[in-house]
């Protein structure tokens, strides 16, 4: 069995054979050791994706606290990896068993913890929980899992130091592989038949049973795990039920919990309470039945804003009300689209017979489709109306509902004189700075394709767009007359709600108090000086026209839009996203992340250059301290850093993309993860091969080239990728792209790691190196650069850091020590 | 002794116009404070913010801000507000729970005036008063600010804000009620001689309502003010002086859920109290000032049976059978956004538990239509008021009183 010796060598020091010393079972062949290590990767992705999951569920969450959680989880497995690569391992078999054991079983208890941790925090009942609450719960439910996972990697490595210097980065390939196989195994099986505990406990159960294979001596340690785990996976079923009711009673106390189901979208969990059912997916209320009031006075404000709709598509809402509200209009046809066949499912079955009926009659048709790709494949010209009703766009793939991109696609699906309509949450009487900058982008955005556009105020305002100029309207008596037209029936209705919730007199209510036009009037003009949308922390606004007796002369909506720097919400650039997490802020009582995210938003663009000088500065020290050892592994840690940073911008960037072309990624998320995985592991490989053949010191830098390339190329590359017809051709094309992402780092390491003195600690160092790297790039680029200075200028911020990252290497090289010999790995 | 309200704040002020410095963009020292605030940001606790506040507010100009009424000076210039329960004891230069009272040098100093966030023409029934000028609309106004916390709070973005920090309107006393008096009926248009405090909690603000309460009384315009009642006894009755109509929330039954969801006790202190809520609806039914109770039904909060009839009971027997009572529908907002609505059918219960216990006008609102938006005798049923929510769409009071019957309903009805 290979053993290391500490790390005084500076090299990874083998005894025995090439590591190959008998255990009870014999010799472990080199295939079985790769499995193990294949086999810790596995159980790192899909104790990665369970807790993730999890903890989704837990924040019902922003961008910023699921970019938040995913740094927190790779700092942790840096640190594991950076800790363990240090402490000397006699048995790295029994320390793999270890950790991969203690990385389940803490899995398990976090995911348990994560349910029951509501009361804990101080979390009420129903309430959101803080940005500090959600990193703390990170750090303490998933920090220690990924910091074993993490110790796992030198342990692996060291179980493969028969390869010598090369073991490294063949443990980074078989990890890589284990990961790609564990994203398409999670995503097309685990995820459909397992509950969370039973896809911790097999993947857990599997990859010490490989490790137990190749353990030699631990043989006994690591089948016992085994045997632990497969005990465990037996009980997974009731100890899900129990955390997951125990997650309920503290989440929504009173409530009794009838059904969870997992779905591609998120976990789905049905609550009761006295006579109404509430479904919540991923954590988030999505909505309850009966609710006769919604989607009635969505479906009647709507329904009124054109002349005569008779083809409906409805995106979103259907279940809860919204289809039958509008069903209650003569139409001729209505589409209704929704995301997740479960949700719907789960609804159906609890909904009067009477209302499942209606998606049985003629002319209604339930698509379950992402909605944007419906809108994109629809015939031109086949709708009258589209109705939004989605939550706002607090992520990315929510967001895509929001740009002007959708926008035009909804243009071309409607047919002259039609109305597109959406909802936002909104305020009805004033609009703090952060919602006047997201509400006032989604307005200039909607009316940079529909010229003519209304806001109804209230929570939620709704938004209604044409292009004909004669037909919105917002005075309530015309709307009632409307109604009234096609609705007959409603003659006469004094409020008992005979024929349902909706009445003439409702559009009083709405529109007939406060002011109306004044919100129009301060979404129109946001946010130009002086003007009545001018944000908060200018001059005083002028009094209401009201007050002095008199009426506006004009409306809001016939008055041209001033001047005024404005940056609309774009599939590049997704504005309305950042705008929705600065309103959370302010919500949250984080008035300093706010104020932070602000101004990080308009840092001037010289400051990008920053990482780099982070890099080159202690490298310029270690190279006037005299130390060239220690500027060698500076270099490398730069480079792998660099190139870890490049990697997970590209892989966020392409993923971006993919979303606004192909539709919600959620589903395909893990087929993708394990493409991008394939892209690591291949690199790897190749990295093997090639650099077995001979040393080439051009590597680094040409490597460094190509990400530079291909922040230049990748913008073009992605919009050529969008602007393909047939989907199976953009998924292909962005599957490319995504395992391209996946390919520098995968041939960065194993070379970085076997050119190099400092043995598994340094290899530990690198692997943290190029986790920190990833950290930094999911921090900024997701939650804030793509938001703020879109795609292409995200695309550039690692080029800094890869230029600090060359010249290191060349600082480096020049004062190297001669005469290292770089011997060939033995073959994979 | 140095008054740091007038000279240290001033001085600072003085400073930077001094030295002339304008806006630059930003520089090295401005990202590195950038990146500073980012990593406090992240960590941010609201004690943070709140200290953070503090400093803002310390900063700001103290130009046109005014000094509080109903507070008592010791020594070292600290103070004692007594406007609220919570008896704030500030330090020099600290600023209060409700966010516009700062200790300015041993003066209590409130930058909320003649600066309101909100003006705007609403039906009053939308305080909610139903027995109160039906019908008719007033002009609302609200500064920003509020002493509690209230998780489900609508109206976060003021309430939860200093005043300063809003887009404000500049609207003296006198512009308000000058507004009301022009609001002449014109073309079916509805009438309108109120001026209503609401949107955010009047007491925080409590000077500059007191302002336009007074001035309005002068000009015989009628004052609503919509308000948690979380006041101390006398700066309550010096605002029975002025108000013609309260619609005052009791929010719920018991400290347990004023302390977790109204956030009634200062977790530092140890201060507020429930019970000063109920002794406050003691002492507007003794001053003889119209009154309606607003409980707003909170999903697993305050929705328990018992506890609503033990409210009810203490309604009947300490306000009168005849003082109007509203259960409002919860709808998911602020901090509870992931607790669904207030199921109708809890709504219902607490409707008939409160006719029960022999409230006379119970009523439901945010939901309509309901059987509990309307005005019904207490004596012969007969439907007096029918209303969609807050929109009237009959109203057969004759003379104050049950067109069937005769049955004198309470309320100011002109
Ligand atoms: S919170 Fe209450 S006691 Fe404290 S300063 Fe404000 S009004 Fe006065
Ligand atoms: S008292 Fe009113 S304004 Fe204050 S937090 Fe509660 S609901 Fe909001």
């Amino acid at each position: 069995m290979p053993e290391m010796r500490g790390k005084g060598a500076g090299r990874v020091v083998v005894s025995g054979e090439h590591g190959a010393r008998p255990g009870p079972c014999g010799p472990a062949a080199g295939p079985v050791l790769a499995l193990a290590a294949g086999a810790a990767g596995f159980e790192a992705q899909v104790l990665q994706l369970v807790l993730m999951r999890e903890l989704l569920t837990f924040f019902s969450g922003l961008e910023i606290v699921i970019g938040a959680t995913l740094s927190v989880w790779m700092a942790f497995t840096a640190a594991g990896a950076f800790a363990a690569g240090r402490i000397p391992a006699r048995n790295p078999a029994a320390r793999l068993v270890i950790a991969l054991s203690a990385a389940g079983v803490w899995t398990a208890v976090a995911l348990a913890a994560i349910r029951v941790s509501r009361g804990l925090l101080g979390i009420e009942s129903g309430e959101e929980p803080s940005l500090p609450a959600s990193v703390l719960l990170s750090m303490i439910a998933a920090g220690p899992s990924a910091a074993f996972l993490g110790a796992a990697f030198p342990a692996a490595a060291a179980l493969l130091s028969g390869l010598g210097r090369f073991a490294p980065g063949r443990a980074f390939l078989y990890e890589a592989a284990g990961g790609a196989f564990a994203g398409a195994v999670f995503t097309f099986v685990m995820a459909h038949l397992l509950n969370p505990f039973q896809s911790a406990f097999l993947a857990s159960g599997l990859a010490l049973t490989a490790a137990a294979a190749a353990a030699g001596r631990s043989f006994r340690l690591g089948g016992a795990a085994a045997a632990l785990f497969g005990f465990l996976l037996a009980v997974a079923g009731p100890l899900d039920r129990a955390t997951e009711k125990a997650r309920w009673r503290d989440w929504n106390e009173g409530y009794s919990m009838e059904e969870t189901a997992d779905s591609k979208y998120g976990r789905i969990s049905v609550l009761r309470y006295r006579d109404q059912t509430s479904f919540f997916e991923s954590g988030h209320l999505a909505f309850s039945i009966p609710d006769m009031e919604s989607g009635a006075e969505l479906a009647g404000m709507v329904m009124v804003q054109h002349r005569k709709p008779g083809c409906v598509l409805a995106i979103g809402g259907g279940i809860s009300g919204l289809a039958r509200e509008i069903l209650r209009f003569p139409v001729e046809s209505l589409d209704v689209v929704e995301l997740d066949p479960k949700l719907v499912e789960l609804a159906m079955r609890r909904l009067p017979a009477e209302e499942r009926g209606i998606f049985y009659k003629p002319g209604v048709r339930m698509h379950y489709a992402d909605g944007r790709l419906f809108v994109k494949r629809s015939d031109p010209e086949s709708f009258d109306l589209v109705l939004i009703c989605l939550p706002d766009p607090s992520t990315a793939s929510l967001n895509r509902f929001y740009t002007r991109e959708f926008f035009e696609e909804v243009g071309l699906a409607l047919r002259p004189g039609g109305v597109c309509a959406f909802t936002l949450s909104s305020a009805e009487n004033y609009l703090g700075s952060e919602l006047l900058l997201r509400n006032g982008t989604e307005y200039h955005t909607f009316l940079s394709v529909f010229p003519h556009v209304r806001v109804v105020p209230g929570d939620p305002a709704i938004f209604l767009g044409s292009r004909d100029p004669s037909y919105l309207s917002l005075d309530p008596d015309v709307l009632a007359d409307r109604l009234l037209e096609r609705r007959p029936e409603l003659a006469g209705e004094g409020g008992e709600g005979r024929h349902g919730w909706f009445s003439p007199h409702h559009y009083h209510m709405r529109l007939g108090s406060g002011d109306p036009a004044e919100v129009n009037r301060q979404l129109r003009t946001w946010p130009a000086p002086g003007s009545a949308g001018e944000p908060e922390g200018g001059g005083p606004r002028p009094l209401p026209s009201f007050l002095s007796g008199g009426r506006d002369g004009k409306d809001p909506w016939d008055e041209d839009v001033p001047e005024a720097e404005r940056t609309l919400n774009s599939d590049q650039r997704p504005g309305a996203s950042l705008a929705t997490l600065l309103v959370w802020a302010r919500k949250m009582g984080h008035p300093l992340l706010a104020d932070a995210l602000r101004g990080l938003s308009s840092l001037p663009v010289a400051f990008l250059a920053l990482p780099g000088l982070l890099l080159l500065v202690p490298a310029l020290a270690l190279r006037a301290a005299g130390r060239p050892g220690g500027a060698a592994g500076w270099s490398a840690a730069s480079a792998v850093f660099a190139v870890g940073l490049a990697e997970m911008v590209f892989e966020l960037s392409v993923l971006y993309s993919f979303q606004g072309y192909y539709g919600y990624v959620y589903g395909e998320m893990g087929f993708l993860f394990a493409v991008f995985m394939a892209g690591l592991a291949s690199g790897s490989w190749v990295s093997g091969r090639w650099f077995a053949e001979r040393g080439r010191p051009a590597f680094v830098p040409a490597l460094l080239l190509c990400c530079i390339a291909g922040s230049v190329c990748l913008p073009w590359a992605l919009a050529a990728a969008g602007s393909a017809g047939s989907p199976a051709i953009v998924l292909s094309i962005f599957s490319l792209l995504t395992f391209l992402s996946g390919l520098p780092v995968g041939l960065l390491f194993p070379h970085a790691s076997a050119s190099g003195e400092g043995g598994l600690g340094r290899a530990s160092s690198l692997y943290a190196a190029d986790l920190a790297g990833g950290i930094a790039g999911a921090l900024a680029a997701a939650p804030l650069l793509i938001p703020c200075a879109g795609l292409s200028a995200t695309l550039r911020v690692f080029v800094p850091a890869i230029l600090a990252a060359a010249l290191i290497a060349h600082l480096a090289s020049a004062c190297r020590t001669p005469g290292r010999e770089i011997q060939p790995p033995p073959p994979l | 002794m140095r008054n740091a309200g007038e000279e240290g704040l001033g001085s600072e002020a003085g400073a930077c116009g001094g030295c002339g410095a304008a806006w630059k963009p930003l520089g090295r020292r401005g990202f590195l404070k950038r990146l500073a605030a980012l990593a406090a940001g992240a960590a941010a606790s609201p004690a943070i913010s709140a200290l953070m506040g503090f400093a803002r507010s310390a900063s700001a100009s103290p130009a046109g801000w005014l000094e509080v009424e109903f507070y008592e000076k010791l020594k070292n210039n600290e103070i004692l507000c007594h406007v609220c329960p919570f008896d704030c004891h500030l330090f020099d230069q600290e600023m209060c729970r409700c966010r516009t009272r700062t200790n300015l040098g041993g003066k209590l100093l409130t930058p909320a005036w003649n600066n309101p966030c909100i003006i705007r023409r609403d039906p009053i029934e939308k305080m909610p008063l139903n027995h109160f000028l039906p019908g008719e609309e007033q002009v609302s106004l609200a500064v920003g600010g509020c002493m509690l916390r209230c998780l489900y709070c609508q109206n976060w973005q003021q309430s939860q804000s200093m005043p300063q920090n809003l887009k404000n309107f500049a609207c003296t006393p006198e512009d308000a009620v000058s507004g009301v008096l022009k609001q002449t009926p014109e073309d079916g248009a509805k009438k309108c001689r109120t001026i209503g405090f609401t949107y955010t909690e009047p007491i925080a603000w409590l000077e500059y309502a007191k302002a336009v309460g007074l001035h309005a009384k002068s000009r015989n315009v009628r004052v609503a003010m919509a308000t948690s009642m979380f006041f101390k006894e006398k700066a309550l009755r010096d605002a029975c002086k002025y108000v013609t109509a309260f619609a005052a929330a009791l929010k719920g039954w018991g400290e347990l859920f004023y302390n977790k969801v109204i956030g009634t006790r200062d977790p530092k202190e140890e201060r507020g109290d429930f019970k000063a809520v109920l002794k406050a609806l003691e002492v507007v039914k003794e001053e003889g000032v119209w009154m309606e109770i607003t409980n707003l039904v909170v999903p697993t909060y305050n929705d328990d049976m018992a506890g609503v009839k033990e409210m009810c009971g203490w309604i009947a027997k300490n306000l009168g059978t005849s003082v109007p009572l509203h259960f409002g529908r919860f709808v998911p907002e602020f901090k509870l956004k992931n607790l669904p609505r207030t199921p109708v059918e809890t709504l219902d219960e607490a409707r008939k538990i409160a006719l029960d216990a022999g409230i006379k006008y119970v009523y439901t609102s945010n939901i309509a239509p309901h059987t509990g938006n309307n005005t019904y005798c207490p004596k012969c049923g007969e439907k007096i008021i029918s209303r969609l929510g807050f929109k009237i769409l009959s109203n057969g009071l004759r003379d104050g009183a049950c067109p069937k019957c005769g049955e004198k309903v309470p309320g100011v009805w002109s």
